[in-house]
């Protein structure tokens, strides 16, 4: 194993869990809070590709990253209002029911998708996007690291900074903190809790559209491919422990370096079997996650 | 309490006699297809004991489904072809096989296919248990882990082509212990054996729930810590029903092989493993013979409805999962016994002061 | 002296750095009544979860007839012979009152011996006696959560008592009830101790009296006082940081 085997397969990890986590923050998020696990969360992710895909059709191509990504947000986020006003909400305090709905959802949302576009739509790179650094000598010739995937790169630690600053810095997220806590109190206090559940789905359903905006400058995206990133998010949110957002950064990264290495050592799906194993090996050493809150609320209940 | 029990009772007994009876009015090709939708009946019971019953949401049933499934077709595989290879295995490239793999090999006894179709599940199903639920794992991260579960385990099928023919399953095969199941006298002695052990699967869950074992089943699902504070240690009894469910799924994966002559990835993959818990939960997964009905019955619906409807099926699936989910949590058993039995619909708590003992129990 | 049934020793529990319980040494003999009071967040119910095994302690260790028990799992610490009623009805509401008190009387627990479907005449018989007790005979085959709220907590007590414990933990088992079901309780508690030793937790103070029982002091996680009701009444430190708030919260008189 050389230093340039080494680099890449390193990048490589670092770009997939920076997908990884943008998808994972707003599951992360909601779960904490709700302890809803939105089935349809990679669905947001596709539908903030798809929405990508239209502001490009409509928009002059040199700013159409620029604003699929703030509109890909604000649509998800919006679609996310409107799931949790009509049906989520009908469903807290039943979470195996709430994943069963999600999941209806999401097969709704896919095969409006497939019916609308049965081969995906492709969001065209911006120019300035599609080179590389790749070093040709020294001891490290061989080095590629492709220009969009340092994009997504340092797209998802501004997001996860932000993130981080509203949750420690703002009101909203010090509402989001105390319902965190306890839900109870929060609302004796005068919390007004449905808004802050409603704000907190709604801002995770848009990190997801974000997500998928940012996916769509990689790869083309199609009906089903919520699909394929969902299950390892919610990896993502079981290993990282119930609703902490950093827990989440260092379950993302992981994954992502772990998948990354097995992946070229062995073939695509045995790395799935080995990281799965992984993944049920870490639980039983922590199995609530890497991040435990260990409060009294959580404890005191029967 | 007993009024229930009775129309439960009445409504399972009508069934069956109507099952045991439908040779005589049903054609071959109907008697094979609801054959295979009673088949999956049988995992539907394991899923109304784990969900139902005790609490516990596996999406991953369609592993154990597999497991069973895939033991029985490699036996009849290597019958068919005799002393050859089978065929896709003499058509392999990557790697390219000359000889019968040595797991594959102990499957020409119809002995040890049939113990694995038991075995295998239960042992999968018992080592998952055993590893979540000790460390008390449970609720909606136990049925994301299951999920998981199966897109690794589909994963690996598809990828080991040569070995499994991958994306296309194991099918081409016709004789079990020596009958031909293509032919009509052998269509239906396995229509016959299929309901009659669903009947005695049957029997044995309405036994086992109404043991003390059931009623801790019940309790776990009520209150897990309450349940540990009682005295009870509730994390074999997990383990024990879980188990049993995967033989339930196993069982249920070998006959559903032998009445559908096939058996591939996309049977057992993630969207058909939650589409049977799905069919459970609208029977009513707090009922055995609900969780049958609404496993036959959804099949069936869902099979013509399907192949008529193909691009908008999906749609008007995905709609009723919601609706499951919103207002039929119980079922259309639970809808029965509103109506006919005027009993108060049990309050659910819908406010979040219910889920802190969601959490400590998660 | 008479050998303790329970003994805490240097008992600690923290939660995120806040000291719940420090160094805490409490005894209780053997058929006996101890009552537990303190202001809110005195660290009564810690104590309590720590007894049961619901909170692990950070240090120290609880030693019940000569063994430790505080890394001990829960269903152990049960079949040894401690059980908790809970502040909130921690009844199985979807079991009818007979299964309730049926899990609870079973002395079998592990699920191999529970593959039957009928109980020991034994343990009929204790179900019976404990649904005569907490007067719920007529409603044995109703289903748990369509009790009254009194009703439930008579259930639990029940449930308590018919796993025929040796060290029963009383979490405000008055929360909800009237002032004569209160002196009832009281008289049903006063009764159980023929048989039982009982640790009561409450802020009641009439209840409390009616115990007729030593009474412990907690606050902020450490023990104030020891003593009888009347010691700890004219105590001045305890007046000062319990009785005397009495203007501002008022006990359940």
């Amino acid at each position: 194993m050389d230093a340039v085997f080494i680099i890449n397969q390193a990048f490589n990890g670092l770009s997939l869990a920076s997908i990884l986590l943008l998808a994972a923050l707003g599951l992360a998020l909601s779960f904490g809070l709700m302890r809803v696990i939105n089935m349809a969360h990679g669905e947001m992710l596709m539908l903030g590709g798809v929405v990508a895909y239209l502001v490009q059709q409509n928009v002059p191509k040199s700013v159409s990253l620029w604003l699929a990504l703030p509109i890909a947000f604000i649509a998800t986020a919006l679609l996310g209002i409107i799931l949790e006003a009509t049906i989520i909400r009908w469903l807290y305090g039943r979470p195996l029911d709430t994943l069963l709905a999600t999941w209806g959802i999401s097969l709704i949302l896919q095969q409006a998708v497939i019916l609308w576009q049965p081969f995906g739509v492709s969001f065209v790179t911006p120019g300035w996007l599609n080179g590389q650094i790749s070093i040709q000598a020294g001891t490290l010739a061989g080095v590629t690291l492709p220009y969009v995937r340092i994009f997504v790169i340092i797209l998802s630690v501004l997001v996860m900074l932000g993130l981080a600053f509203l949750l420690r810095y703002t009101r909203m997220g010090l509402y989001v903190r105390a319902v965190n806590q306890s839900r109870d109190m929060a609302s004796a206090l005068g919390v007004n809790t449905r808004f802050v559940d409603m704000a907190v789905f709604a801002l995770g359903t848009g990190l997801a559209g974000l997500a998928g905006a940012a996916l769509a400058t990689i790869s083309p995206i199609t009906g089903v491919i919520g699909s394929s990133y969902i299950i390892n998010a919610f990896l993502v949110v079981i290993l990282g422990g119930v609703g902490s957002i950093w827990g989440a950064l260092l379950a993302a990264v992981s994954l992502g370096f772990f998948t990354s290495f097995f992946e070229s050592f062995y073939s695509v799906s045995y790395a799935k079997v080995i990281i799965l194993l992984l993944v049920i090996a870490l639980l039983q050493w922590r199995p609530k996650g890497f991040i435990v809150t260990r409060s009294r609320a959580l404890e005191e209940s029967a | 309490m007993s009024h229930k029990r009775l129309l439960g009772f009445s409504l399972a007994a009508l069934l069956f006699l109507a099952l045991f009876l439908a040779p005589s009015y049903l054609s071959a090709f109907k008697l094979s297809l609801l054959g295979r939708f009673l088949a999956l009946g049988i995992l539907g019971i394991g899923v109304s004991l784990i969900w139902g019953y005790t609490g516990i949401l596996s999406l991953g049933q369609g592993l154990f489904f597999a497991l069973g499934g895939y033991a029985v077709a490699m036996h009849m595989v290597l019958m068919q072809v005799g002393d050859k290879l089978p065929g896709f295995m003499a058509r392999s490239f990557k790697p390219r096989i000359t000889e019968l793999p040595w797991w594959w090999q102990p499957f020409e006894s119809p002995v040890f296919a049939t113990l694995m179709v038991f075995l295998l599940p239960a042992l999968a199903a018992a080592i998952i248990a055993l590893l979540v639920f000790w460390r008390r794992i449970s609720g909606v991260y136990f049925a994301l882990i299951t999920q998981a579960l199966v897109l690794a385990f589909t994963t690996l099928i598809v990828s080991q082509q040569s070995y499994t023919n991958g994306f296309n399953g194991l099918t081409n095969f016709s004789s079990i212990y020596g009958f031909d199941i293509n032919s009509e006298g052998g269509r239906r002695g396995l229509y016959l054996v299929t309901v009659a052990v669903l009947l005695f699967v049957w029997l044995l869950a309405q036994w086992l729930t109404r043991t003390h074992f059931g009623k801790v089943l019940v309790a776990i699902r009520d209150g897990e810590n309450r349940t540990r504070f009682l005295g009870y240690n509730t994390t074999p009894y997990k383990v024990a029903i879980f188990t049993l469910a995967g033989v339930l799924a196993g069982i249920s994966g070998a006959f559903f092989t032998m009445h559908a002559g096939i058996i591939s990835p996309k049977d057992v993959g993630i969207a058909p493993s939650i589409e049977m818990v799905v069919w459970v939960a609208i029977g009513g997964r707090e009922s055995i013979t609900g969780a049958v009905l609404g496993m036959v019955l959804g099949n069936l619906v869902a099979d013509s409805v399907s192949s008529q409807f193909p691009e908008s099926w999906p749609l008007l699936l995905g709609f009723l999962f919601v609706m499951v989910g919103m207002i039929l949590p119980k079922g259309l058993v639970g809808l029965l016994e509103r109506f006919w039995l005027h009993k108060p619909e049990q309050t659910k708590s819908s406010s979040l002061g219910s889920l802190k003992s969601e959490v400590s129990d998660a | 002296m008479p050998e303790k049934l329970l003994q805490v020793e240097n008992l600690s529990v923290s939660f995120d750095g806040f000291k719940a319980l420090s160094n805490v040494y409490f005894s209780i003999d053997p058929l006996s009544i101890k009552v537990l009071i303190g202001p809110n967040g005195a660290g009564k119910s810690t104590l309590c979860d720590c007894i049961i095994g619901k909170v692990r302690a950070a240090e120290g260790k609880i030693i019940y007839k000569a063994k430790d028990i505080s890394r001990s799992p829960e269903y152990k610490i049960s079949q040894a012979g401690i059980c908790r009623k809970f502040q909130a009805p921690g009844i199985l509401e979807r079991l009818s009152v007979y299964d309730n008190l049926a899990i609870a009387s079973r002395e079998k627990r592990s699920w191999q011996q529970n593959l039957r479907l009928n109980l020991s005449k034994t343990e009929k018989e204790r179900i019976e006696e404990t649904l005569e007790l907490i007067g719920l005979e007529t409603r044995r085959d109703l289903q748990a959560s369509l009790l009254a709220h009194g009703e439930k907590q008579w259930l639990e007590i029940g449930m308590v008592v018919s796993q025929n414990p040796d060290l029963l933990l009383l979490d405000e088992p008055t929360a909800g009830m009237t002032a004569q079901e209160t002196a009832k309780t009281a008289e049903l508690i006063r009764k159980l101790v023929e048989k039982h030793t009982v640790l009561v937790i409450d802020h009641d103070m009439t209840f409390v009296e009616l115990l007729k029982a030593p009474v412990t002091v907690l606050h902020q996680g450490q023990i104030l006082k020891e003593g009888s009701m009347e010691e700890v009444r004219s105590d001045p430190e305890v007046i000062s940081v319990y009785l005397g708030r009495a203007h501002e919260e008022p006990m359940h008189a």
